[in-house]
């Protein structure tokens, strides 16, 4: 058994369009996670962030190559590995018609929490994130942030150890991005394991322990802030994306 | 399907289930789909059926009839009085060539041209026979196609009727006693129970109704539950779930088909319940009592025939709804399923109609037939347990054929763009495309 809460091998994903043909949108993505740190995915639009992460969220199945959540295959064991993660993107909107509360409930009984503790973890939920005014409120009555704070309730409704925030910043005000980010350091201190993925640099540097740097759908770098500064040279991870994504570019056009 | 409901995919199919449900019925368009439409249509129908053909009926009720009487026999005279008695009636002069005694092809001539520009609504004249001096041939002439005509003409008979009764009645009386020809009197016995009759009624009427239900029932859902998740952008969301996939599709399937069942029931319901409450004492007043009662034992099997058929219309419509990625895509898809499933049934309206094994296998057409028939009282074991097996082997191939598609990860996923046809076009080009199906 693998020490490594998440790891990949060669995961890759292709796909085809009629147009364009084939597209290889990750290529050989391989990479672990270590137990209670933030891992971060720093890339451009269009890197293959997204994609990586709805491969082991398994929305998306790998072309080539596997990942696995606490050694659960995302190939053979898609439920045993949703069970494990909770995913929280900014295209996973809550049901509307529901209420906070039912849909806490929901997710943590479909996600395998044991029914005695389903309704003592909504309401612990409601109350660590303050929305029991509105608990019983329809979703699609609540503000932007109300909505926001239930989206972290329902993707951590079933205490998963392993937690996937893909852009999650995007779209929110600065007030609203800063508390979200409070909440992921928060749960890093729980013990969970995250994976971020964001474009935006002050975050990465702000959140993760390790960042990996994907471009056209390979890691080109993954170290820590400081590895990463150590390597380039440079302070600022702005200047070390661009160092890396522009090295990555030469070697590429080389090739062709 | 027994091992998919046991256990955990058990649990959490009825868990998915239930938010589906609870969620729809916060919905207003599946409000008024599943519970309002259903209920309202047949009380709101009969109202402006009744109250139409009431209105109409007394507003021709309350026209005069303007009539002429030409060439009438000095003997029957009396037919003028009874006319003039009839507040409804105004005599209007003949032409005068008419009124002297002329022959038909005259009063065709004058009152024929009168009747046509609407200057007069009907026309009495006599012809007298050749056979015998003294007969004649009481002739009223009217324009079927002009409602106010054909209501004078129908008035002119009626008065003449009972005229020419009284005549013959007094003729009859000098020639033999009353108390003979009432020895030969005329009944009609009908066989039928007033439920009997209540049954034929409801039977031609109930399945269409109950079959475009059904369907009215499905279709909103069917295109929420898929083509809704994408618009909402809920999709992948549910797609993080812990479920499995077929979990999740056969949640979505169940949810569809009982809010189909449930339109369909509260169809039949409500047009028994109307029908007996609105039309039962309309036709009160004819020779036959009519009741609209189903029959207690024959529940079951109209509540079987509603969830058959809500069961394959909903796996007919989920099939291809799976395919939109927006609610217009969605009843763009839906809509053609939605006609194709009502339009057989429209043919089943001939009186004398019954389930045949035939009929049995051809799928919607055989459910209405059965709630025909269940209607009716009758229930033909063999054809019937035909149906059930038809429709229950139609659902299983339409829900292997809906989770077969569904693996398809573009499908799945709401980036596949097209329809079915598409998918099956670029599926069966072999090579075009590299496989993507996702576990299930």
């Amino acid at each position: 058994m693998s020490e490594a809460p998440v790891r990949t091998a060669g995961l890759s994903k292709s796909f085809w369009e009629a147009s364009r043909g084939r597209i290889d949108a990750v290529a050989d993505v391989t990479f672990s996670c270590r137990p209670g740190e933030i891992f971060g995915f720093l890339g451009a639009n269009g890197a293959g962030k997204t994609t990586t992460l709805r491969m082991l969220a398994t929305i998306l199945s790998p072309t080539a190559g596997d990942a696995w959540i606490y050694d659960h295959s995302v190939l053979r064991e898609p439920q045993e590995v949703r069970r494990c993660l909770g995913f929280y993107s900014a295209s996973t909107a809550l049901y509307p018609r529901l209420t906070a509360a039912e849909t806490l409930e929901l997710f943590a009984r479909i996600n395998g929490l044991p029914e005695p503790r389903v309704r003592a973890r909504r309401d612990e939920l409601i109350a660590r994130f303050g929305i029991g005014k509105y608990a019983d409120a329809r979703i699609e009555k609540l503000s932007t942030g109300m909505k926001q704070k239930v989206s972290i309730a329902r993707t951590i409704a079933h205490d998963p150890p392993v937690l996937v925030f893909d852009e999650p910043t995007v779209g929110l005000d600065v007030l609203n991005a800063i508390e979200l980010q409070k909440v992921i350091a928060e749960l890093r201190s729980e013990g969970k394991t995250i994976l971020f993925s964001t474009h935006i640099m002050s975050e990465a540097e702000r959140l993760c322990d390790r960042i990996a740097i994907i471009h056209q759908g390979r890691i080109h770098a993954c170290d820590s802030l400081e590895g990463l500064r150590a390597r380039t040279g440079l302070h600022y991870l702005e200047d070390i994306f661009v160092r890396i994504v522009g090295e990555a570019d030469a070697l590429h056009a080389e090739a062709v | 399907m027994t091992r998919i409901l046991a256990g955990a995919a058990g649990r959490e199919i009825r868990h998915l289930y239930l938010a589906e449900l609870r969620g729809a019925f916060r919905e207003r368009n599946v409000v008024i789909n599943t519970v309002l439409l259903p209920v309202l249509l047949y009380p709101v129908l009969l109202w402006v059926l009744i109250n139409g053909i009431l209105l109409v009926r007394g507003q021709a009720e309350k026209l005069e009839s303007r009539v002429a009487v030409a060439s009438l026999p000095a003997e029957h005279r009396g037919i003028l009085e009874r006319l003039a008695e009839n507040e409804r009636i105004a005599i209007e002069p003949a032409a005068d060539g008419a009124a002297a005694g002329a022959r038909r092809e005259t009063l065709a001539d004058d009152v024929e041209t009168r009747i046509a520009a609407g200057d007069l609504d009907a026309a009495l004249g006599f012809e007298p026979l050749a056979e015998r001096a003294g007969d004649f041939r009481a002739v009223v002439v009217h324009d079927s196609a002009r409602e106010a005509s054909a209501n004078a003409g129908t008035r002119l008979l009626d008065v003449l009727r009972a005229y020419r009764d009284d005549w013959l009645r007094t003729r009859a009386a000098a020639l033999v006693e009353p108390a003979e020809w009432d020895g030969f009197r005329l009944e009609r016995a009908n066989l039928a129970t007033s439920a009997q009759m209540g049954a034929m009624i409801l039977g031609l009427i109930a399945p269409l109704y109950f079959v475009i239900m059904v369907a009215v029932g499905c279709m909103y859902p069917a295109v929420d539950a898929t083509a809704g998740e994408h618009e909402r952008g809920t999709w992948e969301t549910t797609l993080t779930l812990a479920a499995s996939r077929l979990s999740i599709v056969t949640a979505k399937y169940l949810y569809v088909t009982t809010l189909g069942f449930i339109a369909g029931v509260l169809n039949l319901t409500a047009m028994t319940l109307s029908l007996g409450s609105v039309l039962a004492p309309m036709m009160a007043g004819d020779q036959e009592r009519v009741g609209f009662q189903v029959p207690w034992t024959m529940l079951p099997w109209l509540l079987l025939g509603a969830l058959l058929l809500a069961g394959s219309i909903a796996a007919a419509m989920m099939m291809v709804a799976v395919f939109a990625r927006s609610f217009r895509e969605g009843q763009a898809l839906v809509t053609p399923v939605y006609l194709l499933s009502f339009l057989p049934v429209l043919f089943l309206g001939r009186e004398g109609l019954e389930l045949t094994p035939a009929l049995a296998v051809i799928p919607v057409v055989n459910v209405a037939m059965l709630v025909r028939e269940v209607l009716g009282g009758s229930l033909p074991w063999g054809p019937a347990a035909l149906t059930v097996g038809v429709e229950l082997a139609l659902i299983a191939v339409l829900l292997a054929v809906a989770s077969r598609v569904i693996r398809h990860e573009d499908v799945l996923t709401g980036s596949f763009i097209g329809g079915p046809m598409t998918f099956l076009r670029q599926r069966m080009r072999r090579g075009s495309r590299p496989p993507a199906e996702v576990s299930p």
